[in-house]
């Protein structure tokens, strides 16, 4: 179940580590590909921007593609899976 | 008149030409179609995305090319910010690029012309460095030349960015495919769902700090995870 309150801690979390990580949409939204996300860039951009609900598993897509740059830069993942931010 | 009205325009096979080759071809050519005029012509093209600038120039201007790239300023730069083109009449007389002036004189060069090119996104600025005076009408005559060379640097730009983009996705796409393969693996054996097989990877990823194609690889390559 995701509450309002998880929608932005969601948000908040991917945003966070977008911006700690310099990581741009459209490069984000290639590594979503990569790890089996299926949404077009402009939907990635509306669930970002909350304009459309972002259900558990495409946020699991965005952690892990936020994650899996991290390692590239030889850096320690750092973005929770939806049930480590309390999602059921 | 500045080159032959009836000349073929410039044509490029992008699809076989790396970009900076383009670059050497639009200046090669500008030149030819500007010759006994010229003794040297240059490109800058700047905002391209990938980082840092790409140049290119002909032998009577690689040197004083150099002078511009090297403190990011001179007559291509400000016509690139100023998108109009800069002249400089008479090098005796200009007090800004001093270097540049010194060594443009030395290269018994009279006069410069920069002429932005509209390639938009990129800014591009090609620079020619004659060896006689600035005539009041070559602005007008070089309208065609400079068309030339706005849309070869611009398609060929585009073309190297959907190289790029086109790169990037087989790469995704290839990714993508390792770890379906990786999931399907763990769904035959265990009897789990797709999703749970994507939580079984993503979990073994966060915990050994390995990207989730190298986990997913790993699997398909011994059989097991890590």
């Amino acid at each position: 179940m995701s509450t309002p309150q998880l929608q932005t801690l969601m948000r908040e979390t991917l945003a966070g580590a977008m911006q700690g990580m310099g990581l741009d949409a459209d490069s984000l939204w290639r590594g979503y590909v990569a790890v089996g996300g299926s949404e077009l860039p402009r939907v990635v951009d509306d669930l970002l921007a909350g304009r459309q609900t972002l259900e558990p598993n495409e946020y699991d897509f965005l952690a892990q593609a936020i994650n899996d740059h991290a390692v590239s830069l030889g850096q320690r993942s750092v973005v929770p899976y939806f049930h480590q931010l309390g999602g059921d | 008149m500045i080159g032959d009205p009836q000349s073929e325009p410039l044509r490029i096979a992008y699809h076989a030409t790396p970009l900076t080759a383009v670059l050497d071809t639009v200046v090669r050519s500008a030149e030819l179609r500007l010759l006994p005029l010229v003794r040297g012509t240059g490109l800058v093209v700047l905002r391209t995305g990938w980082g840092g600038e790409l140049r290119a120039a002909t032998a009577g201007a690689e040197h004083l090319e150099l002078f511009q790239s090297a403190s990011a300023g001179g007559p291509a730069f400000e016509a690139i910010a100023d998108k109009q083109p800069v002249t400089v009449p008479n090098l005796d007389e200009e007090r800004r690029w001093r270097e540049l002036m010194t060594a443009a004189r030395r290269a018994h060069i009279t006069a410069i012309l920069a002429i932005p090119l509209d390639a938009e996104p990129v800014g591009a600025a090609i620079t020619f460095y004659l060896g006689r005076r600035l005539r009041s009408e070559l602005l007008e005559e070089l309208r065609p030349v400079i068309d030339d060379a706005s849309l070869a640097v611009a398609n060929a730009v585009a073309f190297a960015r959907h190289e790029l983009v086109a790169a990037h996705l087989k790469d995704a796409l290839e990714s993508r495919d390792l770890i379906g393969q990786a999931k399907g693996m763990l769904m035959a054996r265990r009897a789990i769902s797709s999703e749970k097989a994507f939580a079984v990877l993503r979990e073994m990823s966060q915990r050994t700090n390995r990207k989730l194609r190298d986990v997913a690889q790993d699997l398909i390559e011994n059989g097991e995870l890590p």
